[in-house]
């Protein structure tokens, strides 16, 4: 679903007429799906190389430092 | 069949690096830099720094690499090297014929200094089992020796209490012999000052930033080529250094009429001095600050209302990074914590081999996360989608039979739930306090300053797709589509004019840290964001059958490049 939206009066509202419910069968394209695995490969390998990281970490402190630090805090 | 050619190297990206002051947790710098170096990323075009950030900021500045700071690959374990556990192991002060930390200060101030690492550690438990001592000692005499023996012991209670004060204002230790080590191991990189027996100053590393807290002005002062040319940087650096009651009130000698000046720490003020890169950044758009912060987190028993001293003092020091890493551009802090403690300079060679090499293995770990493996595949997957929406736009305008938009028409980025206190990403444990997205990883953004436009949820097309996890798409060409009202102002100035449409489809993007017990996986919420100028005629049967043709878009291309966050679409 793709919900058209239009600005009335300086309000986002959706506009009903063009709003799509449409769900069409497409298959993915060679390049995305490849994009898409490519990433997603990356990230469990990276995430994996990141545990190995935290698991040989010897300090305790900078091991916690790092688990915040890797979730983006 | 001929070998696939090799992947192009990655880009090397200019780097601002600003270190945090720390004392002996500088070490936790020295790990950061080698994993900076080793990544192979990045070019140092500018180094800032406080207290022990400031040492290694000039050290850096004056050419030093992280290996010739603290040598990793020499030293064989522990167990394989017997009588001799550091053979092999060399850092800057070996090549300047030093032994170990504590010489660089010299015997006697070494010597104070440690009474005051023991004073620290007391604390006011410890000043007030003092205090109590002596009144019940002065108590005992009294019982004893009768009233003249209790004023013996007031006076004496009086005196050690006096004798404790003016040690503390007074007796600190003297940062004369660090000056002079210091400087001689700048001048090594610096041949101009070494030829003409000189020290080296500002004048000579145009790139470098010290702050100090400067008690005759009862200010902050930024030491750099621009402030203070002829000023040697080991001066500034004692300044920097010079933690109250550790060591003595460091003074500089100005040029005019402005004569003798007396620094102390400049954790006081501003511990991770992010910030006073400012003006690189603003000529350098593309460079990146790395802040190099140390977390201070606790390791310390929790204060309470009687004990409070050392925490207001960590809290003092440690606590105002997030006001120090306010700055222009783009800016990474990487947060490093240690056990090491802040006077702990007597660490023993081993203890701070394994605490450089931990730091470098999770530094190396942050980078890869933060700044560059995971976001280097964002950015990849952003461009292979505005590759994608190029060619569907141009085959929906031939559909369409409308005009066929220009080649850079399209333009695709990533709207990222920002933590604005601290810098990083927002995780999906903390989506409910989100209240805006920023526009990050742009392709086709190049040229247009609405790449980083913070969007608030509300009264946005991106807003209405991240609060309502639904594709949401807009026509931009009525009279009041843009931006409006005087909160919207810079945001409209910003945006590309002639944008025909934007589009925002929620996605949910596995963030590559382990998972946890208390936040489960790690997955980043996010809005694709592709607009275009495609000008699409105002009759209703075009615009639908474009709509209708977004959803191709959607499901071919950005669904398979990234994952719905809708329940049931994944592909």
């Amino acid at each position: 679903m793709i919900r058209v939206l239009r600005s009335i009066d300086g309000t986002l509202r959706e506009d009903p007429d063009l709003t799509s419910h449409a769900a069409p069968a497409v298959p993915a394209s060679p390049r995305a799906a490849a994009a898409g695995a490519s990433l997603h490969r990356f990230v469990e390998e990276l995430a994996a190389e990141n545990k190995a990281v935290l698991d040989s970490l010897t300090d305790p402190m900078l091991k916690r430092s790092l688990e915040r630090g890797l979730r983006g805090r | 069949m001929s070998p696939a050619p090799p992947e192009p190297a990655p880009p090397v990206r200019r780097a601002l690096l600003a270190f945090e002051g720390g004392g002996a947790k500088g070490l936790v710098h020295l790990g950061a830099l080698h994993a900076i170096e080793e990544s192979g990323r990045f070019e140092i075009a500018g180094v800032a720094g406080t207290s022990a950030g400031a040492m290694i900021a000039a050290l850096v500045a004056a050419g030093y690499t992280a290996e010739e700071l603290f040598a990793l690959a020499g030293p064989p374990p522990a167990e394989q090297r017997g009588a001799a556990p550091h053979a092999g192991f060399r850092t800057v002060l070996d090549t300047l014929g030093i032994a170990d930390a504590t010489q660089v200060f010299g015997p006697a101030s070494w010597h104070r200094l440690e009474g005051r690492r023991r004073l620290f550690a007391w604390g006011l438990r410890g000043a007030a089992a003092a205090l109590a001592g002596g009144l019940l000692m002065a108590a005992v005499a009294l019982l004893l020796f009768g009233a003249w023996g209790c004023y013996a012991g007031l006076l004496a209670v009086l005196a050690g209490t006096g004798w404790l004060a003016a040690s503390l204002l007074w007796g600190g230790a003297d940062l004369a012999g660090v000056r002079d080590i210091f400087d001689a191991a700048l001048r090594r990189k610096c041949p101009a000052a070494q030829a003409a027996n000189r020290r080296v100053t500002f004048a000579d590393l145009p790139h470098l930033r010290i702050c100090a807290a400067n008690l005759t002005l009862r200010r902050l002062e930024v030491f750099s080529a621009q402030t203070s040319p002829e000023i040697a940087v080991a001066d500034a650096v004692c300044a920097s250094i010079c933690f109250p009651f550790a060591f003595r009130p460091w003074p500089i000698l100005r040029d005019g009429n402005r004569g003798t000046e007396l620094h102390l720490d400049g954790g006081l003020i501003s511990n991770l001095p992010a910030w006073c890169l400012d003006e690189e950044r603003r000529l350098d758009t593309d460079a990146i600050t790395l802040a190099i912060a140390i977390r201070d987190t606790g390791q310390h028993r929790r204060p309470t209302r009687r004990d409070w001293l050392g925490a207001m003092l960590r809290t003092t020091i440690f606590g105002g990074e997030v006001l120090s890493t306010r700055g222009a551009g783009p800016i990474e802090v990487l947060r490093l914590d240690t056990q090491v403690e802040l006077l702990a300079f007597d660490i023993d060679k081993e203890a701070a081999l394994r605490e450089v090499r931990e730091q470098r293995r999770a530094t190396a770990a942050l980078l890869a996360t933060r700044v560059l493996g995971f976001p280097d595949r964002l950015r990849d997957a952003t461009r292979s989608l505005r590759a994608a929406a190029s060619a569907w736009e141009r085959s929906v305008s031939i559909g369409l039979g409308i005009e066929a938009p220009p080649a850079d028409s399209i333009r695709v980025a990533l709207a990222l739930p920002e933590d604005h206190l601290t810098g990083g990403v927002v995780l999906r444990e903390g989506k409910a306090a989100v209240r805006s997205l920023t526009l990050r990883f742009g392709a086709g953004f190049e040229g247009w300053a609405d790449e980083g436009l913070v969007l608030p949820l509300a009264g946005t097309t991106i807003g209405e797709a991240w609060t309502r996890q639904e594709a949401a798409f807009r026509f931009l060409d009525t009279p009041d589509s843009a931006f409006r009202g005087p909160g919207n102002q810079h945001r409209a100035q910003r945006m590309r004019p002639n944008l025909a449409w934007v589009l925002g489809v929620p996605v949910a993007i596995p963030f590559p840290a382990p998972e946890t017990e208390a936040s489960g996986p790690a997955i980043l919420d996010a809005v694709v964001v592709v607009d275009g100028l495609t000008q699409v005629p105002p009759e209703r049967a075009a615009r639908a059958a474009f709509v209708a043709a977004l959803e191709t878009l959607i499901s071919k291309e950005i669904f398979p490049t990234f994952r719905t966050s809708q329940p049931g679409e994944q592909p």
